[in-house]
């Protein structure tokens, strides 16, 4: 049954923990024509497939022809465990195989789902290990509370206490100086520890990027897993084939890597270009970001660059061009965003609308945003207005914003 | 006057307590090694004891422990401070013999009014018992 191989490697890879596109490099193919196979959308056989089995340390009989035996097996367990016990549901059971036969795609969906419950199922009680477990945070939490109890107690002292000699005086307004620097280094590493890939081994995989770099030169993707949707986009995959690194160069003068002139250089539709660009790495292409929203400001997809953080779940700095072009449907949004360090990035956002689902409703969107840095000093006409933004109201120091929404976090405490 | 034996081991945690205490008229004596508490105290039998949760060599709750076992100590009373705010925290201190948990940080008049609470009533039950 070749139509769950794909299905098959991806759920070995998977169990490895091996991205896509490590995976792709060491069999010697393209990310994205792993992406197709996984889907069941390119056959795969012969040397290719053996190379594959060899790269996920598995037989390639088991990946050819186990599939469907392992189908079996994981709905048999899923479907006893929602079974009522009492009822004899053993011929239900033993006919799965010829509903697999028959209604592959069907059978597929449900093993798909399944498969992502289990996944989701270890990334929580993953989350929660480390919540409860982790040593760093756990340290970390534990050093601040002692150096906020110090530093309060101390502060009560001096403030409260109406006489006291000048000596004990300096000396507690140092211990508060001592406190506070240890507090702000904790802070500092433990937002870094936060930030750091081995905070979630597993995270979930449509909103996050993969982080290793790669050793092969030759090899122009970036660790990045994209979502699976792009498997079945057939303007991604032709984007994939055609804009490469070379000829991104070699056409510079038409397009000058911004990202909506080589969407209509290649004649491609731009959210295919966006989610392409992302992937690539080549030495003088700029470093691309991405962010994918919903009309809910949900995030469904982003990758973020050394320089600019992107919300991971949520709504941001409501300057972005992202929600803007939620105004102009259909139409782009550029726009170069500075933030608070100087630094200033470019910036094209467009909104689509999706399928009506309802005649008397007006159809939900999604927006899409592709950015890289373009400079710290002067802005370039050409990317569009410049305009102040920051990443989130709450840290932002930006105190003047017209759009602010929330108080800046450090101002509130100020005041308190 | 009070004896108040302090049990913590963050040098600008104790600097505050003790002025704090001091200022009261209090006598304190600081011992910041888990290890080397129950001796000390057990030596100089305090009013109270201030016990941090988390200590070199020995956590608070085994000094506790240790302190309970001795009956001439049975009752004295003893408030710990802890980071660690937790049900199951709180739950494990007052297994351990502990009287009062705050969580720090804490407000020193807060922590004041918990100690002569503490000492109070241990104060009413020996009269109690002594009459």
């Amino acid at each position: 049954m070749r139509l769950l191989i794909g299905a098959r490697i991806r759920s070995q890879r998977k169990q490895a923990g091996i991205s896509q596109a490590s995976l792709a490099q060491k069999v010697g193919i393209s990310a994205s024509y792993l992406n197709l196979i996984e889907n069941d959308k390119r056959p795969v056989a012969g040397k290719l497939l053996s190379d594959i089995a060899q790269a996920l340390h598995v037989n390639a009989d088991k990946l050819s022809r186990g599939v469907t035996t392992d189908m079996i097996e994981r709905l048999q367990q899923t479907a006893r465990q929602f079974s009522d016990p009492a009822q004899n549901k053993q011929e239900e059971l033993e006919s799965l195989e010829a509903f697999i036969t028959h209604f592959p795609e069907w059978a597929r969906l449900l093993d798909n789902h399944i498969t992502s419950r289990e996944d989701l199922e270890k990334v929580t009680e993953l989350l929660s290990d480390r919540m409860a477990h982790d040593p760093i945070l756990s340290d970390s939490l534990h050093i601040m509370l002692s150096n906020i109890t110090a530093i309060r107690s101390t502060a009560e002292l001096l403030t409260l206490q109406g006489s006291m000699p000048e000596a004990q005086r300096t000396r507690f307004t140092q211990n508060i100086f001592q406190e506070s620097k240890r507090l702000s280094t904790t802070a500092e590493k433990l937002l870094g520890h936060f930030d750091s890939k081995s905070f979630l081994e597993q995270p979930p995989k449509s909103a996050t990027q993969k982080g290793a770099k790669k050793s092969d030169q030759n090899q122009h993707h970036s660790m990045i897993e994209l979502p699976e949707s792009l498997s079945s986009d057939n303007a991604y995959q032709e984007a994939a084939e055609t804009i490469t690194p070379r000829s991104l160069h070699a056409s510079y003068a038409h397009h000058q890597f911004h990202p909506l002139n080589i969407a209509d250089y290649f004649d491609l539709p731009a959210r295919a270009v966006f989610y392409h660009l992302i992937s690539l790495e080549d030495e003088g292409l700029p470093v691309f970001g991405l962010l994918e929203i919903d009309n809910a400001a949900g995030v469904i997809f982003r990758k973020e660059t050394a320089q600019f953080r992107l919300p991971s779940r949520s709504g941001a700095c409501s300057r972005w061009p992202i929600y803007r072009a939620f105004s102009t449907p259909g139409y782009p949004v550029m726009m170069q965003m500075q933030l608070n360090s100087g630094e200033i990035f470019s910036a094209t956002a467009l909104a689509q609308p999706a399928e009506r689902d309802h005649s008397q409703l007006a159809p939900v969107s999604r927006s899409i945003m592709i950015f890289h840095q373009i400079g710290t000093a002067q802005s370039k006409r050409e990317y569009g207005p410049l305009l102040d933004v920051g990443f989130h109201c709450s840290v932002c120091a930006r105190t003047q914003c017209p759009d602010r929404r929330e108080t800046y976090a450090l101002i509130a405490e100020a005041n308190e | 006057m009070y004896h108040i034996y302090i049990v913590e081991d963050e040098p600008n945690i104790i600097e505050a307590l003790r002025y704090l205490f001091e200022n009261e008229g209090w006598q304190v004596d600081v011992i910041s090694d888990g290890a080397l508490a129950t001796a000390a105290i057990r030596k100089d039998k305090p009013a109270l004891l201030v016990l941090d949760y988390m200590l070199p060599n020995k956590s608070g709750l085994s000094v506790a422990k240790e302190l309970r076992a001795d009956h001439e100590l049975a009752d004295m009373p003893i408030l710990m401070l802890s980071a660690k705010g937790q049900m199951k925290d709180k739950q494990q201190a007052a297994l351990a013999g502990i009287d009062a948990f705050m969580t720090k940080p804490f407000a020193n008049a807060e922590l004041l009014s918990k100690i002569k609470e503490l000492i109070s009533a241990r104060a009413s039950t020996s009269s109690r018992v002594g009459s």
